[in-house]
């Protein structure tokens, strides 16, 4: 069920001098930047440095107190939250956010269900009928690896899949754009590796802006590396580029120190 | 009970039973009149509280609007049995689009205190429209027109058999097309706002608004309850939307439990049945029902279903070699 998003020039997503301030504290101060294409780009930066505040002024959990966003050339930001997944923009969450006492399966289902907004409100069907919403559910059950889990409550997942059922949602609906905020936050090494394979595998298909601590993994698959420091750009650029920079690494080591 | 909980005939052909049953264990069709009606207001708090999570102590708005409007119709306009309960549902559903629609601006506790709130404003309002309501006294002498169409009579509902069996026709369909309701996608959506409302939006659900429908459907048939009643009792009390009625409504809910729609049946015979056998026994009757709710709150979360659940569970166990 690859849904048709109404076809735009604009690039996937357009963010621009986006500032937040939580009561006094500036957690954003303007932070502009465009995806031109499908692959992956990541952001990195410290603890505290905003990511997950962008990431939330960009999906609308968030009002930003100033700036804009755009996606596919459209103007998102006073969308709330739920009409900017039918504009293609998808995420995930840093810290795990499911219905953990549904099923593996209807969490998936219920996503995918999510895009056929009309037939939700059919009050004369089966949840099970629709039978093009199984089928999709099935696909992506299989590609996050966790047809065998399906039939568990998603609470009773361990770590590294619950990170996966959370891709698989905000897949559901086809996204233009993915957002994932440390998907492999907490994760093993084989999870990791799993899961490093399967952005790089999304990053084909759509734009994906990834947060991620694991510097060696973004650096195997990210297009571009943009770094966040205080609420602030301090570096984009090509990987090599960004781990050679003398700047970026004394903002690392002056959070370590 | 799975069986029933999975299948809105199976729940159909249950509730069917029980409204045969009843009038047989009860001294009176007026009694067993009251417990369908009953069941059919508490089935709307257990969409609500059941299917989201969501506690309204709004109901006896719905119950009584759709019971003023009955009388209304009825006294007033000599108006038809099936036009006036349709208008009743109607009219409550109206409401329930208001009701929900200030109530889900907020959640949690500030949800209940609206629906509180609400409930006592719209208590004074019909309280202070004694032309419309009569006040106080509130309506009476109410006619029960018989069942007809275009004309012709088809069926005199005079009686309390009569009555009875129309009665307990609606409410089966009630149950029924509840049952296909939270069945449906729509209302597995339900489910997942009550599990976790934050990942119901971020993955695209527009969350008020399934809640606002989710009250249209509760005020809708708990307003048809309450046209019925007005027809049962020919006689509008104010206390039809007294804070006492919504917490009648909510305590059968609870009682009967809310992981199954059967259970609305169950919790509304256990209060109207008690309340019948205690209160000519005892005037604090009432202390009786608080202790049970206190006993179900504390040792039974599944509500007198449960019980059943679990009687059922142990016959089949029983019945394996
Ligand atoms: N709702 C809020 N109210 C007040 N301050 C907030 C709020 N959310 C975030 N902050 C502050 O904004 C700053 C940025 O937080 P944010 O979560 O965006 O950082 P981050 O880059 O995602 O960090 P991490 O790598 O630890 O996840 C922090 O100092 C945080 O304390
Ligand atoms: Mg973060």
């Amino acid at each position: 069920m690859t849904h048709s998003l109404p076809a735009t020039q604009g690039p996937p997503l357009a963010v621009s001098g986006i500032e937040k301030r939580f009561d006094g504290f500036q957690a954003l101060k303007g932070v502009s930047f465009t995806i031109e294409d499908r692959g992956v780009y990541a952001f990195i930066g410290p603890n505290g440095a905003g990511k997950t505040t962008l990431f939330n002024c960009i999906a609308g959990r968030i009002r930003p107190s100033a700036g804009e966003v755009r996606v596919a050339g459209r103007d998102i930001t006073r969308l709330p939250s739920h009409r900017r997944v039918h504009a293609g923009l998808a995420r995930s969450f840093q810290i795990t956010n499911l219905f953990a006492s549904l099923s593996v399966h209807e969490n998936v289902r219920l996503a995918v269900q999510a895009h056929s907004p009309r037939r939700v409100v059919n009050m004369w069907r089966g949840r099970d009928t629709l039978t093009d919403v199984g089928a999709r559910t099935d696909t992506l059950l299989a590609r996050l690896m966790l047809t065998d889990k399906q039939a568990i409550p998603a609470g009773l997942l361990s770590h590294g899949e619950q990170r996966r059922l959370e891709i698989a949602m905000a897949l559901a609906g086809d996204p233009r754009v993915l957002l994932l905020d440390e998907p492999t936050s907490g994760m093993g090494i084989d999870d990791i590796d799993i899961m490093t394979g399967l952005i790089a595998e999304f990053g084909k298909s759509m734009a994906v802006v990834l947060i991620e601590h694991n510097v060696r993994l973004v650096m195997k698959i990210s297009r571009s590396i943009t770094v966040l420091h205080r609420g602030a750009i301090l570096r984009s650029g090509l990987p090599e580029a960004i781990a050679a920079d003398p700047q970026v690494r004394a903002a690392y080591l002056g959070a370590a120190a | 009970m799975a069986r029933f909980k999975s299948s809105a005939w199976g729940l159909a052909v249950a509730i069917a039973l029980v409204a045969l049953v009843l009038p047989l264990m009860l001294p009176s069709y007026a009694l067993a009149t009251e417990c369908l009606i009953f069941a059919m207001a508490a089935l709307g708090c257990n969409l609500l509280l059941g299917r989201l999570g969501l506690l309204s102590f709004g109901q006896a708005i719905f119950f009584g609007a759709g019971a003023y409007c009955v009388g209304i119709l009825s006294l007033r306009f000599g108006t038809g049995i099936v036009a006036g309960l349709l208008a009743a549902t109607a009219v409550s559903a109206l409401l329930a689009v208001a009701i929900g629609w200030l109530a889900t601006q907020r959640t949690g506790v500030y949800l209940i205190m609206l629906t509180l709130a609400l409930s006592q404003m719209f208590f004074f309002l019909c309280y202070a429209a004694p032309d419309v309501t009569g006040g106080d006294n509130g309506l009476m002498n109410i006619p029960r027109p018989n069942l007809a169409f275009g004309g012709h009579e088809l069926l005199s509902l005079a009686s309390p058999f009569a009555f009875y069996v129309f009665v307990a026709t609606i409410c089966t369909v009630a149950f029924y097309l509840m049952a296909r309701l939270i069945a449906s996608p729509f209302g597995a959506t339900l489910e997942a706002i009550r599990d976790n409302e934050d990942r119901a939006v971020a993955i695209g659900y527009d969350t008020r608004l399934y809640k606002v429908i989710a009250f249209v459907a509760a005020g809708a048939v708990t307003g048809l309850a309450g046209g019925l009643y007005a027809l049962a009792l020919k006689f509008v009390p104010l206390a039809n939307v007294d804070l006492a009625m919504s917490e009648r409504i909510i305590v059968m809910t609870i009682l009967g439990g809310t992981n199954a729609l059967f259970g609305s049946m169950l919790g509304s015979i256990a209060v109207v049945v008690l309340s019948y056998v205690l209160s000519d026994i005892w005037a604090r009757w009432q202390i009786i029902l608080g202790a049970l709710l206190v006993a179900v709150a504390l040792y039974l979360r599944g509500g007198l279903a449960s019980l059943l659940d679990k009687a059922v569970a142990r016959a089949n166990e029983g019945a394996r070699p």
